[in-house]
């Protein structure tokens, strides 16, 4: 099963351009990555950029509408996360629970959706799918 | 330069299940941003009700069980492209077949050179995690 381990921290929707984590939380972070990848359960992680340098797109009668960053009606906002390969929900939240985080954080794990997790209606209506995983996993392997 | 774009849902508009049109037109969109080579990943993810948050308590992990009322929007999927600049990252942005119940949140994704000095000599094991997530391939299930 594959968890999605997304990082909302707070403040960060308003954090300049150019905001920085201390030294610290990052050195903290990184034993957690490495503990992470010696067991094998991390697929990939990634870390953002402020909304600040971001853009948003709605779109109104399929027109899109694009906004510049920081986002004014955001009240959360994602910092980064993981994407992790494990047994089951109960291995997600112990792996969840060790991340060295602090009172300004909230990490929500989210179950991926497999091609299998979707209806036979759904799936007929997404013909190229199985297609675009197989390229993408290849695309993997050849980097 | 690599982009994130996070498809966000309003929360109360969760329960609306999306037609079938809606992937046939989002499974197109997929298809040509594949040709073009911009496709680093992509992911759906289930519901916030099958779902958990951990908040930190003086470093204590506090879990609980969605749906999240506190969440205003949640995150639906995300496309992780790589393109030449932001604005192609916004061309590829625009082109997705959205409609009203959704937000793209476009953010650039950081780079090990982005951080200064001090952070990335704090961040040590960071290099090496990159190098053999790079080789690494998804176990057969």
């Amino acid at each position: 099963m594959r968890f999605m381990m997304i990082v909302i921290p707070k403040g960060y929707e308003t954090a300049p351009a150019d905001a920085m984590p201390s030294a610290e939380a990052v050195a903290a972070m990184d034993r957690y990555n490495a503990e992470l990848m010696k067991a094998g359960v991390v697929l990939s992680m990634e870390g953002l950029h402020p909304p600040s340098t971001g853009v948003r797109v709605t779109f109104k009668n399929g027109k899109p509408i694009v906004r510049d960053g920081p986002f004014a009606e955001a009240k959360e906002v994602i910092g980064g996360f993981w994407l992790i390969e494990v047994k089951s929900r109960e291995e997600a939240i112990a792996w969840a629970r060790k991340i060295p985080g602090d009172a300004s954080m909230t990490v929500e794990v989210r179950q991926v959706q497999e091609w299998e997790d979707f209806t036979p209606e759904v799936q007929a209506a997404a013909p190229n799918e199985p297609a675009i995983r197989a390229a993408l996993e290849k695309k993997r392997k050849k980097v | 330069m690599r982009f994130m774009m996070i498809v966000l849902v309003k929360s109360y508009d969760l329960e609306a299940e999306p037609e079938p049109e809606t992937y046939g037109a989002m499974d197109r969109y997929n298809l040509k941003a594949l040709k073009a080579g911009i496709v680093r990943s992509m992911e759906g993810l289930h519901s916030p009700e099958k779902s958990f948050r951990v908040s930190f308590k003086k470093g204590k992990p506090i879990v609980k069980d969605g749906p999240f009322t506190e969440a205003k929007e949640i995150v639906g999927g995300y496309w992780l492209i790589d393109v030449k600049n932001r604005a192609e990252a916004l061309k590829w942005a625009k082109q997705i077949p959205g409609n009203e119940h959704m937000t793209v949140e476009v953010r650039q994704a950081e780079d090990f050179e982005d951080f200064s000095p001090e952070i990335q000599a704090a961040a040590k094991n960071e290099p090496a995690i990159r190098g053999a997530l790079k080789k690494k391939t998804r176990k057969k299930k």
